[in-house]
């Protein structure tokens, strides 16, 4: 009953093997629960993974000879199961034998967007990014590729900078960071600064070590000058003395 | 007991520094600590850990944690909530510690030595110290999240960028030896500039509302100096004080910068624009008037 709606010219596949939908036309919406909601076309009432960026026949193909490499000098009709197996065309002819031919590169260019070379490397020699496409890496999500080596990034691809990247593990953060020093500045200033007034701070300690004011957030600043603490509040500019108790042996520290 | 100072040639005020609009902490010269209140005349928590003086302070942002150091080269942190209040000790410097800023989420605290070390530590596990099991337990670490020894001068002044994200960025000026401002990158550790400057860097300041840094300055210069961020270059230079300044100041609206010089004089500047945009509370916006100054603090 449960019947592969397969879509000739795109080569994607929708519904799953393992959808317990009825009808062949249970990838095209939400039709078990009639709803008449208008929903977004991927969303579906359990889940089932979406194999829209799946091209199923060329998975097929990878998953039935991956693990074929031909050695230099044998046979493709030996080596090759889907093409022994399934073959219609007869006998193999001397071109054939010679290695992969301009035939068989251009079916496979016209099947699977890909050159003969790539398919049938072994898993050794493949470029590490293949190798991630392939397998269906996570990190697969970080670079951009071509949209034919999409197997199970269901997100927009981000770009990123390989020389930041592996300094530290949160590489978009690393990158926020150093874009600090490059980024060109929002607006030129305008406003001139200019001192607004000056108090006398008598007896204050001039030493470099210390530090003896704070600002509060309801705009009462706190000033050590000697001895004593002052709060000097600028809304209303009163002074206002902290008192301190005298530091001595009966003094109780809790 | 007498709560009322008296003059005396043994007991200082070294550190000062807000947890909120009320709480004032305060370190004397005797390594005692005092939270006092602002309107009640009497102080809430007293602590009697340090052996020297207590040369810096700082809260947390939740306001419930301080952190402490000073001369013998030990930072504390205090939880002013409870009665054990001494809850860690971070022991690595070998001078007298003279900068401490907790970083913005709080996750994260510098610190700044006489040995030109910078060390950041991580201290998200503060919190959760369980006091009822520990009670006189107290956790000692030696080790901190990172050491930065490129300053060659002690670094008192150390200033969290407060819009970057998760604790990213830290400033550090180092002394009269060193002049440079360095900015790192606390993600991995990094040095990702280091800006010479004239003279002693005594003091970095973020602006709140602008790409703007302000760094104040001793040693012979003793000015301030605005700086843009993004690229490093010097708006404006300041000199009106004649003598090192020690400490500076941001209002809470984010336009006016104090300055506290050892000329004994404490200076007000407009130093930025208000915030632009939309304005999140007519409270803030609100700036005080200064022509009517004239009158002593004492």
């Amino acid at each position: 009953m449960n019947q592969c709606h397969i879509s000739g010219s795109e080569g994607s596949y929708e519904g799953g093997a393992g959808s317990y939908s009825s009808s062949p036309q249970a990838s095209a919406g939400p039709t078990l629960l009639s709803s008449s909601r208008p929903t977004p076309p991927n969303v579906a009432d359990r889940f089932i993974p979406s194999r829209r960026y799946m091209n199923m026949e060329r998975i097929n193909y990878i998953l039935t000879t991956e693990d074929v490499w031909l050695p230099e000098g044998d046979s493709l009709e030996n080596a090759v199961p889907l093409a022994s197996s399934s073959d219609d065309f007869g006998a193999p002819t001397a071109l054939d034998n010679l290695g992969p031919s301009l035939l068989q590169e251009g079916l496979a260019e016209a099947m699977f967007g890909t050159s003969w070379d790539d398919l049938h490397l072994p898993r050794s020699s493949r470029t590490p990014d293949k190798l991630e496409a392939f397998c269906g890496n996570g990190n697969s999500l970080l670079a951009p590729r071509p949209s034919r080596y999409r197997i199970l990034s269901f997100t927009e691809a981000q770009t990123r900078s390989a020389s930041i990247a592996d300094c530290f593990g949160n590489s978009l953060h690393v990158l926020r960071v150093a874009n600090h020093f490059t980024a060109p500045p929002v607006r030129p200033r305008r406003f001139k600064p200019i001192c607004a007034g000056s108090l006398d701070a008598v007896d204050v300690v001039g030493d470099y070590y210390l530090n003896l004011m704070a600002w509060n957030s309801d705009d009462v600043l706190a000033v050590a000058l000697g001895l004593d603490v002052f709060l000097y509040d600028t809304k209303t500019q009163v002074v206002t003395k902290v008192c301190l108790p005298i530091v001595n042996h009966t003094l109780r520290c809790f | 007991m007498q709560f009322f100072s008296s003059p005396s040639e043994t007991q200082i005020v070294t550190s000062v520094a807000w947890a909120n609009a009320m709480t004032l902490a305060v370190g004397l010269n005797t390594g005692h600590v005092f939270v006092c209140d602002r309107y009640v005349h009497s102080y809430r928590r007293c602590f009697n850990c340090h052996t020297e003086r207590v040369s810096v302070l700082d809260w947390h942002r939740n306001g419930q944690l301080l952190a402490s150091a000073g001369r013998d080269e030990a930072i504390m942190i205090y939880d002013t909530r409870v009665s054990n209040a001494l809850v860690s000790v971070y022991r690595n410097h070998s001078g007298e510690v003279c900068g401490l800023k907790w970083s913005p989420s709080g996750d994260k605290l510098a610190s700044g030595a006489n040995d030109n070390l910078v060390n950041v530590w991580d201290t998200a596990i503060v919190p959760i110290i369980s006091y009822n099991q520990a009670r006189s337990y107290v956790r000692t670490r030696h080790i901190p999240l990172y050491t930065f020894d490129q300053h060659t001068a002690a670094t008192k002044a150390l200033a969290w960028c407060p819009w970057s994200d998760d604790d990213s960025l830290l400033a550090s000026g180092g002394g009269i030896y060193d002049r440079t401002v360095k900015f790192w990158n606390i993600a991995n550790g990094e040095l990702l500039k280091s800006v010479a400057t004239t003279s002693q860097v005594t003091s970095i300041l973020w602006s709140k509302n602008s790409r703007e840094f302000v760094t104040s300055h001793g040693g012979g210069t003793n000015h301030l100096s605005l700086w843009t961020f993004p690229r490093i270059t010097e708006l404006v230079s300041l000199k009106e004080h004649t003598d090192m300044i020690t400490q500076t100041a941001l209002s809470p609206d984010g336009t006016t910068v104090a300055s506290l010089g050892a000329d004994e004089r404490l200076r007000f500047w407009r130093m930025f624009e208000e915030k632009q945009g939309p304005r999140e509370m007519p409270n803030t916006t609100r700036r005080f008037d200064f022509a009517s100054f004239g009158s002593l603090i004492r």
